[in-house]
């Protein structure tokens, strides 16, 4: 065994794609236990408790079948408004969830970033997953409604088995695009603090341009393509056409949405790792 | 055969003076545009923004041109007063900050115990917290099961194990976490001054534990104001003054060149502009002066009367002020507070303590204190940077003149009788 062979070189040369692998994977049950942690927390002290999980999604899905559905009357594809108005919030949640939480990674976690050294990008990885229990719950949640409306006997509602096969990869892949997005927003945060304010209405302005209260089938042509720019709006299309049965399916536009997606997350982990070495000093 | 676990060669770290970064991308395009300006005029030359540029690119150099290594099972003491790059060098070799120049190699797993108990959540019973705490550390799960027994038992915490960590009170919440930290059993550990924390007792416990750290062939880097454990524990010691290595040698050497540095350090004023006065917009220390109570010079008979002023912006608030006397080697010798204004009468404006040290305590030495102030015994509104030095001399002894040794000089009468046998 060669006694000379060093386990570490710290110098102030590094590359760009130095993502060190390896050193994430021994940090491995960190990340399971910064899930569990974001998962306790997050109802200690409250009396509803883990039912807030099913509460929020409930009020939006019923606030926006009143004003969209019944006063904007804007339809629905023939799907009950209650079902497809959910079936977007909860994907929409999703995805927006990953880029609120990852966007904050070095703002929130300064103080501990100062004092301890761990492979920084374990905390927007937590919350991906974190994120991801909170889907699974809610879309339990959906699950149940579902099967009343189908008891009630209604008719246009069908679940597509292929498409919702894909459902791993739409979910993977919203988490990809919502993690890229806030890994390059909670790197360019350290310097420039104006992003924070942008984040939440940014997304929000995101989510009406995504066919979140209304189908891309009634949007009129010459804006449609707009829309189509808009890398979730596949997803959330397929996702709903998985999940009742209408939505637009578009291999190209799926094709596109997935290359944005990774050319989005590749940015991200780059930035995001030049950034985290030089992060504490800027603080 | 190379026993090295550590090699420094040619460390610096770099930071900006000034204006570093901007907090919002306004401001950055202005600050931006400013220097452009500022450098077309300075090629006009004018004398002024000459100056203005300049001062933008002030640099400050915390560490230069550091080397040494540490050999495996070494227990290396790093001292030196304060902003003189230990906290920086630390930082580097547990990679939470990168240098600018120059490397370090290192053999081993190497944890570090910068600061206690970081990652603590309230809300997490104390179970959980040691294994978030010890996973942030680097611990596996794994390993955190076969040690957990250990962990509580070494904090004496165990009845409140299950509870979250937001009802216990400070000092059981720093035993928790130096006792996850302390299980660590990494192959190189970096400790910061943890030993400030706690009781005697636990104070004792941690120091065993380290001695036991190093018999078991770990390697410890060991920083601390505290000369006499830097002596007992460690073998050799590291002197940094204005980020370099000044002293490199055996501990007690080593302690005995950085004490003997820091007596032209005493003053009798110690006085802070508020920019770099100690504290927060609510209560600044701004001005000590240490004063002999009769006579003009500190002797061991003439008292010492410390006079302290603050400035603060609290209203009706109720503050305390205090302070401790240590010893040259950094022993804490005693503490005392009073408030400085009746229960919730507190105005803004300067309060001027004077606070005098009964004579015939302090033997002769060196000693320093360090002031702060608290609100209602809870919060520290602030504490001193650095240490305030007093010297106090030789003074004359009723009945003796043969001076004795020790750090305390007091008055002891002494009354024999005599029997015949």
């Amino acid at each position: 065994m060669n006694k000379n062979k060093w386990d570490l070189v710290i110098t102030s040369k590094y590359g760009w794609f130095d993502l060190n692998i390896s050193e994430i994977l021994r940090y491995k049950d960190l990340l399971v236990l910064f899930i569990k942690k974001d998962f306790t927390t997050f109802y200690k002290q409250t009396i509803l408790g883990p039912l807030w999980f099913f509460i929020q999604p409930l009020i939006s899905t019923i606030l926006f079948s009143f004003i969209f559905n019944k006063v904007a009357n804007i339809p629905t594809d023939e799907i009950p408004p209650f079902l497809f108005y959910m079936s977007g919030i909860i994907a929409w949640n999703y995805f927006s969830d990953c880029l609120t939480t990852t966007s904050s990674t070095f703002s929130t976690n300064a103080r501990m970033f100062e004092k301890v050294y761990f492979p920084r990008i374990i905390i927007p990885i937590s919350k991906i997953f974190s994120g991801l229990s909170k889907f699974l719950l809610q879309l339990f949640l959906f699950f149940i409604i579902y099967l009343y409306f189908l008891s009630i006997g209604n008719k246009e509602i069908f679940f597509s088995p292929k498409i919702l096969f894909l459902l791993p990869f739409l979910l993977l892949q919203m988490a990809l695009l919502g993690l890229g997005l806030g890994l390059i927003i909670s790197s360019l945060t350290v310097k420039y603090r104006d992003l924070n304010y942008l984040v939440g209405y940014g997304t929000q302005l995101l989510m009406y341009a995504s066919p979140i209260i209304y189908p891309l089938s009634i949007v009129p042509e010459r804006f449609k393509y707009l829309i189509m720019l808009n890398p979730i709006t596949p997803l959330i299309e397929i996702f709903r056409k998985g999940l009742v049965g209408k939505g637009h399916f578009d291999l190209y536009l799926l094709i596109y949405s997935i290359l944005i997606t990774l050319v989005v997350f590749l940015l991200g982990v780059l930035i995001f790792n030049r950034i985290e070495r030089s992060f504490i000093d800027t603080v | 055969m190379n026993k090295n676990v550590i090699e420094i060669e040619g460390l610096y770290k770099k930071y900006k003076l000034g204006v570093v970064s901007a907090d919002t991308l306004a401001d950055d395009i202005s600050l931006n545009w400013g220097k452009l300006i500022s450098k077309f005029k300075f090629l006009n030359s004018k004398n002024e923004d000459k100056k203005l540029l300049n001062l933008e690119n002030q640099e400050f150099f915390a560490l230069k041109n550091i080397n040494f290594n540490v050999e495996k099972g070494e227990i290396l003491g790093l001292i030196g007063s304060n902003g003189a790059g230990k906290s920086t060098l630390l930082k580097i070799l547990s990679k939470i900050t990168t240098p600018t120049y120059g490397s370090i190699k290192i053999k081993g797993r190497i944890a570090s115990l910068l600061e206690v108990g970081t990652g603590f959540h309230p809300e997490l019973s104390g179970k959980e917290n040691i294994y978030l705490n010890g996973a942030i550390l680097g611990m596996r799960k794994l390993e955190i099961d076969k040690k957990l027994d250990q962990i509580i038992d070494f904090s004496g915490v165990e009845e409140f194990i299950n509870t979250p960590v937001k009802r216990f009170s400070s000092g059981m919440r720093v035993r928790l976490a130096f006792s996850v930290a302390a299980h660590l059993d990494p192959e190189i550990l970096l400790i910061d001054e943890v030993l400030a924390v706690g009781d005697a007792d636990f104070q004792k416990k941690c120091l065993d534990k380290m001695e036991n750290i190093s018999t078991s062939g770990r390697t410890v880097i060991f920083v601390s104001h505290n000369m006499s454990a830097i002596r007992s524990l460690c073998k050799r010691a590291i002197v940094l003054e204005k980020g370099e290595v000044k002293h490199n040698d055996i501990a007690s050497v080593a302690v005995d060149l950085y004490l003997n540095s820091s007596s032209h350090k005493i003053k009798s004023e110690y006085k802070w502009n508020l920019e770099n006065a100690a504290g927060s917009d609510k209560l600044r220390i701004i001005s000590v002066y240490i004063k002999p109570k009769i006579g003009n010079l500190i002797t061991v008979n003439s008292g010492i009367s410390f006079t302290i002023e603050c400035l603060t912006n609290l209203k009706k608030a109720s503050v305390s002020i205090g302070y401790s006397i240590y010893s040259n080697d950094g022993i804490m010798l005693t503490h005392s507070y009073k408030p400085i204004s009746e229960p919730k009468m507190l105005e803004p404006g300067f309060y001027k303590t004077t606070s005098v040290f009964p004579s015939e305590i302090l033997n002769k030495g060196i000693y320093y204190i360090i002031v702060w102030y608290g609100e209602s015994d809870v919060e520290n509104l602030a504490t001193t940077k650095e240490r305030i030095f007093f010297e106090v001399h030789a003074g004359t002894k009723k009945n003796s003149t043969r001076e004795i040794t020790g750090i305390l000089n007091p008055d002891i009468s002494f009354l024999t009788s005599y029997r015949k046998k």
